[in-house]
């Protein structure tokens, strides 16, 4: 079984989709710039934004902070913040996957109220997608996913306050990263 | 898409996930399928690191090191970045341990991966493809050079990496540093119909024979190798290479020999030089002995000290190419026979080998809508009668991990894994079956991957500039999405008159971007506006990448970087409408005259004040404002500053003179000389404009004008700054020391280049001034008395 080497999993991502909005990715790029400059997050260091809009089905607009990549993100095909984490976090695999959830919304939250998109975007917090960016340690296998899942409900549960959480593993290439997506059907707090 | 992934991908991964249920480190995993040597240099290269860490190793060897694993900075790495209105230092965990001098060691960085001569399997796609998402951002960049590139890398990350591509036969080994970087090579050998034969296993064997030799372990400066297969076409880009090689056929005592034209002292960067022929001939078995006599003749004689001089073309240009040549050949006969050189030579044969792929298809499928346009410009019929090559249109040359992995399916299914990386940013995919075309381009359309406009207007080559690179000025990513974009809605690339005119961007003038063979090239330059800096670049007209891009065009004047595609459009229009019959656009500049065409640009040469219209003083693709505009300017300054620009812009117009002059490929000595003269005049007048900024009436006679310079900016240090004046300040010291003379053609034609470099230089150094004078300046200019 695979679930020892998952205990050191940091290396994982969470999608947060949103229908796809009716506006051009650039709309982003000063929004992020803005982010860097007034440092808005206590808990991020941002530092960058990259702009890969040109390519289809890519990251798009990316804030780089030294813990994780934020990019509207359109890769699976679905329009969404996707999160990359960059940098190991603090604490064990399921505390460095909530703090990564956590980041996830806020940045989400703040996006939609930006008054440069504010009504122009949701993401629905209720589904998420969670990978591990990881193929030494979980694996795009039976056996990977076995030693991921109970991490990601966790995770989720953490970063959700109690809440109640559907899983299920994405069917996807081999070659792709092991992802879950997670239902959440009712939430403490968040 | 899925039904693609083949039985021997899918066992591979679930071999390697199988792997990984025991191991815990990469290095562990991945055992014995990386050859030992390779494990213990990348073992040594963790150490280092380790060491490093720990204070043990300093940083500037650390620095070294790493590049030589091809592990480079990337922009913000010293920790501070600009926000539009203050620089602000980026708080990184580890704040003060750096991985080289002013390097931070949290900051990401660069990885550069050489692919030579850009052959690579499906297999070595896949593992690229894992690597970019699991320690950069997904994206997979092609270079000018056939590499790839993963930009936020972590460089703790970086030793598995080398491992997992070490595992593919991929190597980063010497892709940075001053070493033999990858060698490329035509991507259409081997199937180009006007080839004289295939390069490739001769730029593989190359390639293996040079990958750690000692002789090539003390060079200077880099040392960029290129194979080309023919003479007459660009794709190889032989002439623009520390080392060419042309293919070439000879009859002797009525046998056929193959062989190479070999060309030596090339290069682009801010100072271009055309290579020289070192041999008009020479046959395939020598060619590895001479690259090592070559390599051991740089190592030996080429420059050390001043990075700005240690390329190999100024070695050739400092000796002459006949003494360089008698050197050469002194040096061939000292070497040892070696049976490497042999081996190697058998060995390219076996690494460069492709064969014929069957048909996958039928080809009664119907393709998918765009079809016909796609085909009409990434498709090239190969020499072999029933197969093409076609052409994967990658913009600014970046690819998505997910599209990666679907080209690897599709190289299995119609290429029998035949891809190379080319040096115009795409992919190309050889020995399809014709048959099975339709049926590629439909599976390419299901992972987004059919851009048409392949070698076309549209397919903009551009540098990272400012995006990532440390040296970027502009952006040249954002003006080349731009142009791309605009040129593509008006549908430019199916333009039978404007779709062979080539647009290449480098975001500085180190010009990674190829400006200079460009029919219309731009790079990066910044310009001051009031207390305002405005983005700009540099137009470049004039070049070409016929004769392996042996001529490289002259700047006409900087545009506003928002105006660049306006200038595009104006260009395309005046070429359109004067064009004689079958007339090339680099035909059409040389027949109107560069003057001719400035004039009609002037108006796009003129940026707005800031309260007009702010949107110029902010690059492509950014919300930063570009300049520190918050530094105001005193009135009395405001007339010092005039003057101070005038001077300047006298001095560009005339080096502009002197460019016309040099490019007329019929001028006379009498004018090869006059432009050389003009060069050194417009470097006196860059420096008296800038002692104008203390005395108003400073004369002009160049001997007081030097020798006031040498003393007010030079001695004092206020002309430098971290990458601006080292090397232009020669420039001016050794046109000066000349009286203005050039020894012939291509010295007037360096000078001619070194002056705009000493002007640009110029005018770094005056928005220095005027940031000095509203208090901020820096201490070199307050000690060189200009301080306020």
């Amino acid at each position: 079984m695979t679930v020892a080497a998952v205990d050191d999993l940091q290396r994982v991502c969470v999608k947060i989709y949103a229908p796809e909005p009716d506006f051009d990715d650039q709309l982003y790029v000063p929004i992020f710039h803005d982010w860097v400059r007034e440092r808005v997050f206590d808990d991020l260091i941002l530092f960058d934004v990259a702009d890969y809009a040109h390519v289809p089905e890519s990251p798009g607009i990316v804030l780089v902070a030294h813990e994780a990549h934020f990019a509207l993100d359109r890769s699976d095909g679905r329009f969404g913040l996707l999160i990359q984490r960059r940098v190991s976090g603090e604490g064990d695999s399921v505390e460095s996957l909530a703090c990564l959830i956590r980041h996830g919304l806020e940045v989400a939250r703040r996006l939609e109220q930006d008054g440069r998109v504010e009504g122009k975007i949701a993401f629905d917090t209720s589904t998420l997608r969670i990978e591990a960016n990881d193929r030494l340690r979980a694996p795009n296998t039976d056996d990977g996913y076995r030693g991921f899942e109970p991490i990601v409900r966790a995770a989720v549960e953490r970063a959700f306050g109690g809440a109640e959480i559907t899983l299920a593993r994405v069917a996807n290439d081999a070659r792709d990263r092991l992802a879950a997506e997670v239902r959440i059907t009712a939430s403490v707090a968040s | 898409m899925d039904a693609l992934l083949s039985a021997r991908a899918a066992a591979a991964y679930h071999e390697e996930s199988a792997m990984s249920n025991t191991a815990r480190t990469w290095k562990d995993a991945l055992g014995s399928r990386l050859p030992a040597a390779i494990a213990e240099e990348i073992d040594q290269y963790e150490n280092q690191m380790e060491l490093r860490k720990q204070g043990k190793l300093g940083e500037k060897v650390f620095a070294e090191l790493r590049l030589r694993r091809g592990a480079y900075g990337q922009r913000y790495d010293n920790g501070h970045r600009y926000d539009g209105s203050k620089t602000q230092e980026i708080p990184f965990p580890r704040r003060g341990l750096t991985k080289g001098p002013d390097t931070e060691f949290d900051a990401p960085g660069m990885q550069r991966i050489k692919i030579p001569f850009g052959k690579m399997s499906a297999e070595q796609l896949e593992v690229l493809a894992d690597c970019a998402e699991e320690y950069s951002n997904s994206i997979l960049h092609v270079t000018t050079r056939q590499d790839i590139q993963l930009h936020f890398v972590d460089i703790e990350d970086t030793p598995d990496m080398h491992r997992r591509l070490g595992a593919v036969g991929i190597t980063t080994r010497e892709a940075c540093g001053n070493s033999v970087r990858n060698v490329t090579g035509c991507p259409l050998a081997g199937v180009c119909r006007s080839e004289e034969f295939d390069i490739s296993p001769l730029a593989s064997a190359e390639f293996r024979f040079l990958l750690g030799h000692p002789d090539v372990q003390d060079f200077g400066r880099k040392f960029k190798i290129a194979y080309s297969g023919c003479a007459g076409e660009g794709c190889g880009r032989a002439m623009l290479h520390d080392l060419g090689f042309i293919a070439a056929r000879r009859v002797v005592e009525g046998e056929e020999q193959l062989g190479f034209r070999v060309v030596v002292g090339g290069g682009l960067g801010p100072v271009p030089h055309v290579a020289k022929e070192l041999y008009d001939f020479m046959p395939l078995k020598d060619m590895l002995p001479v690259s090592q006599a070559i390599a051991r003749v740089y190592a030996r004689l080429g420059e050390k000290k001043n990075r700005a001089k240690a390329r190999i073309k100024f070695l050739v240009a400092r000796l002459g190419i006949e003494e360089f040549r008698r050197l050469v050949d002194a040096e061939l006969e000292t070497l040892e026979p070696d049976p490497r050189w042999q081996q190697w030579l058998d060995e390219g044969e076996r690494d460069a080998r492709e064969w014929s792929a069957q048909a996958a298809t039928r080809g009664d499928v119907r393709p998918a809508p765009g079809f016909d346009d796609w085909a009409a410009t990434n498709v090239y019929e190969q020499r072999q009668s029933g197969y093409v090559a076609a052409t994967v249109n990658l913009p600014l040359g970046d690819v998505t991990s997910r599209q990666a992995r679907r080209l690897a399916d599709i190289m299995r299914k119609y290429s029998n894994e035949a891809l190379r990386t080319t040096v115009d940013q795409n992919f190309l995919l050889r020995w399809v079956h014709r048959q099975d075309l339709v049926g590629l381009y439909n599976d390419l359309c299901e992972a987004n991957l059919v851009l048409s406009g392949a070698g076309t207007i549209t397919d903009v080559t551009s540098c990272p500039g400012t995006d990532t690179c440390k040296l970027g000025i502009a952006s040249s990513r954002g003006l080349g999405a731009e142009l791309r974009a605009r040129l593509e809605a008006k549908g430019l690339q199916f333009d039978e008159t404007l779709k062979h005119v080539n647009v290449k961007v480098s975001g500085c003038n180190n010009s990674c971007g190829q400006h200079h063979i460009a029919d219309i090239g731009f790079y990066g330059s910044s310009r001051n506006c009031g207390s305002y800096k405005v983005p700009h670049f540099l137009m470049i007209l004039g070049g070409a990448l016929e004769d392996n891009a042996g001529n490289y065009g002259l700047a006409i004047g900087a545009i506003p970087s928002k105006r660049a595609p306006e200038s595009v459009d104006r260009l395309l229009d005046l070429y359109s409408a004067e064009r004689q019959e079958d007339e090339g656009f680099r035909s059409w500049v040389m027949r109107v005259g560069k003057k001719a065409i400035k004039e009609k640009l002037a108006d796009l040469m003129q940026v707005p004040a800031y309260e007009e219209d702010k949107s110029f003083y902010v690059d492509w693709h950014d919300s930063r404002e570009y300049s520190i505009g918050d530094i105001g300017v005193g009135e009395c300054a405001g007339e010092v500053v005039s003057l101070t620009q005038f001077s300047l812009a006298s001095a560009e117009s005339k080096a502009f003179d002197a460019s016309i002059m040099v490019d007329n490929p019929a001028a006379s000595e009498a004018q090869v000389q006059e432009a050389s003269q003009l060069a050194y005049e417009a470097m006196v007048l860059a420096a008296q404009g800038l002692l104008k900024v203390t005395n108003p009436d400073t004369k002009g006679d160049p001997a007081s004008v030097f020798e006031a310079f040498e003393r007010q900016f030079i001695d004092t240090g206020a002309f430098f700054e971290r990458y601006v004046g080292n090397q232009e300040w020669p420039y001016f010291q050794a046109a000066h020391g000349a009286g203005g003379e050039s020894r012939d053609r291509d010295e007037s034609r360096r000078r001619v280049e070194e002056a705009q470099l000493f002007i640009e230089a110029s005018h770094a150094c005056y928005a220095r001034l005027l940031q000095a004078q509203s208090g901020f300046g820096g201490s070199p200019v307050v000690a060189a008395g200009l301080g306020v």
